[in-house]
């Protein structure tokens, strides 16, 4: 392990942000030519990928820098710092960052003359600067300035095309979901500071350790519900499947593979680093709101045709399934477990990386075929497997994998969490133990279901024949984004065969925060959770799954089989012509679905025909309709704003309009003030 | 390491030249049950060797999804074939995974027959598909918390462990968290490898079929495949069942005569297991779709329950 | 080696009591719902009888054959005698989906478990471990009785729960007092009796047993 000094690291660190910034810049300024604009700031940002890729990977490798400026941040600083946690994290974005980039330079191509590339490439490049110096902030006040500067660059981006109703209200709902969020962070953070007597991070350790008291709860609570908005988490996930499918699909990648996973290392620093062991009810929920997310996020998912809408609901999903994983270590740590809370965390972490791969992977699927067909509804589609056959390789690899099949990466963190959740049992109290028999089962159905849905959303996209005229004619992408794709899927199969380097330095990095060595041991061909309990060798069954597939074909040639092949068309009852109508569509697909778990949709079934008038048994026209409500904004959102505007409107009592009340109205509050602060 | 190889050797061909006549053995005793006389126990052989030697027909609408997963299906079978003890607990790849793993495998062959159904553009093949992925998800519940009921019991999740300490607990048909979890998987077992009253094996009415819709575009090797791979599935998950819960006769060693002994009694279990199934097939009608989940969820609740006991009864 | 096979056998009796709870929510069929009674109370007379050859109690043993007599036959057959007055009917849709149903049974017995938690782990009767289960056997009683819309399905939901409590005090005390036992044994049939010609009556008025009809009788 080669030792890398502060300063070399720190350079490093001036040079990513240096192109960044250049990017962002240049774009502003090469914004008459907005092909130059697209180039430099994705070159850049491509480079500064690469920048924070080095910096993450010796940050992983056990470097680590602290940086201090007195000035820029009024009270507290500018304050930055490396730690193994900062560097994982660092390498889900840069990883998303480097890919965005790439397929970027050649999906924004389409946007010349129509959107503006200049504000795409500064809020792009600024965007990735200020998510990287996220996770390297060192106290509070930086990375509320950084969170923000992150959530303002992601709502222009998702603001990209705004000659759409549609993208209006996403950002509309984004930009107050976001700000619910900032202001539970702002709250916590300040509430922290007041009792830890610092917004310095590295001393909240030492003096949350002896401290309780219902502030402490609070705090938990409110940056619990703050990050929590960041990731998704149900019910604070309404802007996910707004904002995600809103955006340029670099920028949903970006955003559903990298930036909501932010939310999920406030999480992990809040219930690991910042406050030590906590009371079991805090790992209990989050547990509870996981394994709610989960199921729910896939639930929804299943019944929604829009293609990246879809996907967003996944990320619910899988920010579920990740923090099953953090929630577990939490319990873990709570009981003392601390070897099995560090093994709980390498799962969810894990899952955190693989994420962050297959979902950018998927978008950028769904990016290509928005391109190739100019739809995102699945009903238009099918039989683009034939018409673009590496994207569709691309994006059955990220299905497999999301469905946590193996031999992708999707099944190893999976694979972790199971182990995790099943070894609580070791937990002595009867109320946790139950949690997490919840939890085993929430974790299950969510894989069958998620199996389920990337059955239907490969299948109905990608199989059998073109259901419109669009997809008939589609025809692969660019090189460049190929590539993207391709190195994601790349990605995919090498962290599911040899999950050994990743696991290694999540090791290390659950060591940093945890103190004991997590409960797995690994070599390159097998991992072994809890000694004998659960072994697997994901590489072993990659090697007999490709020889047995290798065997078959020759034992039938061995055997005398027929190995000719003749080519029909398909079986139709006798009907005379085979079209895409005949086809089962997506929503036939989802209906089982949609009936069994009816009591959460509450479908809206509407059917009407109009017959002929000659004869009822002719029909004119068949309109059918059959959409799933969603609970939350019935029953939560809806409600909440009806009360925001009721309030609103009581408010406008004080708006007379006349000068003097107004004047009237500082006075009053200044002397209300000057009493409380006497 | 020869002795090694020769016993998953061994299991392999027990899996893969078993399975069939284990399909043969359940429609005759069906057959006898009904009051026929049914066709031969051999016939799936047969079967097999004229599905060989037919050309395959392809509809024109597929991709390479719809040949490759024939194969996939197999392979993934004569995978678990490897790994589950099926004849001694010191099988040599068994370390390569665990019960998890083989659930997970399982559920990647049922996702790649999926995505063949949809292929053809059948509506047949989108129905049986979309019912197939319905009953698979929703009896991954049960399996896991089947599981978790069997680990906590045996403080292992992998299959040799299992075997084990099952073989050595006195008085395991007592224990009731094991016969819940027993009755749970079995009710499993029956959704997965569609039986009835979950599926038809043997209807090819249109609007109750859920396995066979799926592969009805398929013929000659491919369809061959495909029956070969779903026989094996239903002899994996009878012997599972026999060797996880009832797991005398099992070797503990790699002695060659008590493996040998162990292969007679497992096909005396999965004989008795098959047995059962088919008098449940002769005295069950086929339950409505929409009551399946009824099913499901009920074999859920089984499962829980035998985690309850594990978790508050000494 | 009776003193570890006792144990064994009760719980595992009493799991099996606690299925057939189970299998009357999921049964649709009144007659099936009718021996679906009449075989729990077959398990618990065999449990009655076990704890007796275990006590070695005379009067349990009596308590037994009352339970087998009783339960297991007359009151199946006035039951059975209503199903046949009533006639076929069209299965109501309980107020509950089945899944849903059996998902809240599912919680009812991790709750009694985790409520009778402190007394199982303190007791040292061998028939300990299965109280949560008897309890989970009332509780679920109680439930159906609540979710089901046909009146006989209701008398059931209340005879299962009066088998829970009968099992519960089997298991804690090793049953009641003789002369308690025969006097609730008592109460049960009067019970049963009168709400058979109860539900008669109901099904002569509405034509049908569901209890939502007699909504109506309010003024």
């Amino acid at each position: 392990m080669t030792q890398i000094g502060e300063a070399q690291l720190l350079r490093l660190l001036a040079v990513a942000l240096a192109c960044f910034m250049a990017g962002a810049l240049g774009a502003l300024v090469c914004g008459r030519s907005a092909r130059f604009a697209r180039w430099v700031g994705h070159v850049a940002a491509i480079l500064g990928g690469l920048g924070l890729l080095f910096l993450s990977l010796a940050g992983l490798a056990g470097n680590t820098f602290g940086f201090f400026l007195p000035r820029l941040i009024p009270i507290s600083g500018v304050a930055l710092g490396l730690d193994r946690l900062s560097a994982f994290f660092l390498l889900v974005i840069a990883i998303g960052a480097l890919t965005a980039s790439v397929y970027g330079l050649a999906y924004t191509r389409e946007y010349e003359g129509r959107h503006s590339l200049a504000a795409y490439g500064f809020a792009f490049n600024f965007f990735l600067a200020a998510m990287a110096l996220v996770v390297l902030a060192r106290n509070g006040l930086t990375f509320l300035i950084l969170w923000e500067g992150m959530s303002l660059a992601s709502y222009l981006l998702v603001m990209t095309e705004n000659d759409r109703r549609e993208t209006l209200r996403a950002g509309w709902t984004y930009l107050v979901m976001t700000h619910a969020g900032f202001a539970c962070l702002l709250v916590g953070f300040l509430v922290m500071g007041h009792f830890a007597g610092t917004m310095d991070f590295a001393r909240w350790h030492a003096l949350t350790g002896g401290w309780h008291g219902p502030a402490r709860h609070a705090v938990f609570v409110l940056l619990g519900l703050g990050f929590g908005s960041k990731a998704g988490v149900i019910p604070l996930h309404i802007w996910l499947p707004q904002a995600h499918p809103a955006a340029p699909t670099p920028v949903s990648a970006l955003m559903s593979g990298v930036m909501i996973k932010l939310g999920i290392y406030g999480l992990v620093r809040l219930g690991f680093d910042w406050f030590g062991p906590g009371p079991a009810w805090w790992g209990a929920a989050v547990l509870i709101v996981a394994a709610i997310s989960a199921v729910l996020g896939v639930l929804y998912a299943l019944v929604e045709h829009d293609l990246k809408r879809l996907l967003a609901y996944h990320s619910v999903e899988n920010i579920g399934i990740i923090l099953l994983g953090v929630g577990a270590g939490m319990l873990f740590q709570t009981y003392g477990l601390h070897a099995l809370a560090a093994l709980a965390l390498v799962a969810g972490l894990y899952h955190t990386l693989n994420h962050a791969i297959f979902k950018s992977l998927l978008f950028m699927g769904s990016g290509a075929i928005l391109q190739a067909t100019h739809t995102r509804n699945m009903e238009e589609m099918g039989g683009l497997i034939k018409r673009m056959p590496q994207t569709a390789v691309c994006f059955l690899v990220g299905s497999v994998a999301i469905a946590a099949l193996p031999p992708f990466n999707g099944f190893i963190s999976e694979w972790l969490t199971f182990q995790s959740l099943l070894l609580s049992f070791q937990i002595p109290a009867r109320a946790t133990n139950l949690v997490f028999v919840v939890a085993v089962a929430a974790l299950a159905l969510t894989s069958g279901l998620a199996a389920a849905c990337f059955v239907k959303a490969f299948g109905i996209t990608f199989l059998a024949l073109p259901r419109s005229e669009h997809a008939e004619r589609a025809h692969e992408v660019t090189f460049s984004m190929r590539a993207a794709m391709l190195l994601l899927a790349i990605s995919c199969l090498g962290l599911g065969v040899a999950p050994f380097p990743v696991l290694s330095f999540l090791n290390k990095t659950t060591f940093d925060l945890i103190g004991t060595q997590a409960d797995v041991r690994f070599q390159w061909t097998s991992i072994a959770a809890h000694g004998a309990f659960a072994t697997v060798s994901p590489l072993w069954i990659a090697a007999a799954l490709l020889v047995l597939l290798a065997a078959i074909p020759i034992g039938l040639r061995l055997t005398g089989a027929n190995l000719r092949r003749r080519t029909y068309e398909t079986w139709g009852c006798g009907r005379a012509l085979q079209t895409a109508r005949f086809e089962y569509t997506a929503t036939a697909f989802a209906n089982p679905f949609k009936r069994v778990f009816g009591l959460l949709y509450r479908p809206v079934k509407e059917l009407d025909i109009e017959f002929h008038p000659e004869s009822r048994f002719f029909m004119r026209t068949i309109a059918y309709r059959n959409e799933a409500r969603s609970i939350f904004e019935d029953a939560l959102y809806r409600p909440l704003t009806r009360f925001a505007q009721s309030l609103g409107r009581r408010a406008r009592v004080l708006q007379s309009g006349n000068v003097h009340v107004y004047l009237l109205y500082i006075l009053i509050a200044l002397v209300v003030l000057l009493l409380l602060a006497r | 390491m020869l002795i090694g190889i020769l016993i998953e050797l061994a299991q392999l061909l027990l899996v893969a030249l078993g399975a069939p006549l284990l399909v043969g053995l359940i429609r005759k005793l069906k057959a006898r049950l009904q009051g026929r006389r049914g066709a031969r126990l051999l016939q799936p052989y047969l079967d097999m060797r004229k599905w060989l030697v037919k050309e395959a027909v392809v509809s024109e609408n597929t991709s390479w999804i719809f040949r490759f997963t024939p194969y996939l299906q197999a392979s993934v079978m004569l995978l678990s074939a490897l790994l589950i003890p099926l004849l001694t607990v010191q099988t040599p790849l068994g370390f390569t995974g665990n019960i998890i793993v083989l659930m997970y495998l399982f559920l990647l062959a049922t996702f790649f027959l999926a995505l063949a159904g949809l292929d053809a553009g059948s509506a047949f093949g989108g129905m049986g598909s979309s019912r197939e992925m319905t009953i698979a998800a929703l009896a991954e519940p049960t399996v896991m918390i089947a599981i978790f009921a069997i680990a906590l019991r045996v403080g292992s999740t992998s299959l040799a462990e299992i075997v084990r300490r099952g073989a050595s607990e006195s008085m395991l048909l007592l224990n009731p968290g094991h016969l819940l979890a027993f009755i749970a998987l079995f009710i499993v077992t029956l959704a997965e490898t569609g039986r009835l009253p979950i599926d038809n094996p043997s209807t090819h009415l249109e609007l109750t079929m859920i396995h066979e819709a799926m592969i009805l575009e398929y013929s000659g090797r491919h369809l061959a495949l495909v029956e070969w791979a779903s026989g094996m599935k239903l002899f994996l998950f009878l012997s599972l069942l026999a060797n996880l819960f009832f797991p005398w006769g099992v070797a503990m060693n790699r002695n060659g005569s008590l493996v040998l002994l162990a292969g007679v009694v497992l096909a005396l279990k999965v004989g008795l297991l098959a047995a059962i199934i088919a008098v449940l097939e002769t005295s069950m009608a086929k339950l409505r779709l929409f009551r399946v989940p009824e099913l499901l969820s009920g074999s859920f609740l089984l499962a829980l329950l035998a985690v309850a006991s594990f978790f508050f009864v000494r | 080696m009776t003193s570890i096979l006792f144990p064994k056998l009760t719980n595992l009796l009493s799991f099996i009591f606690l299925g057939t709870t189970f299998l009357l929510i999921v049964r649709r069929n009144l007659a099936g719902q009718v021996r679906l009674f009449a075989v729990q109370s077959l398990v618990l007379a065999v449990l009655a009888g076990l704890v007796a050859g275990f006590t070695r109690s005379f009067e349990l043993f009596g308590v037994a054959i009352a339970v087998v007599l009783l339960k297991g036959i007359v009151i199946p057959r006035v039951l059975n005698r209503a199903v046949n007055r009533i006639g076929l009917q069209r299965s109501a849709a309980p107020y509950l989906e089945t899944p849903a149903s059996l998902a809240i049974c599912g919680l009812l017995v991790l709750l009694s478990f985790y409520v009778m938690a402190p007394l199982t782990d303190t007791n040292r009767l061998p028939t300990a471990e299965a109280i949560p289960l008897a309890f989970a056997g009332v509780l679920i009683g109680l439930f159906i009785t609540i979710i089901r819309r046909r009146a006989l399905t209701q008398i059931l939901g209340f005879l299962m729960l009066e088998n829970g409590i009968f099992l519960l005090a089997l298991l804690a005390t090793y049953g009641l007092p003789f002369i308690v036992e025969l006097g609730v044994f008592l109460d049960v049939l009067v019970a049963v009796l009168i709400m058979e010609v109860f539900i008669y009556k109901i099904k002569e008025n509405f034509d049908s047993i569901e209890v939502d009809q007699l909504g109506k009788l309010k003024g």
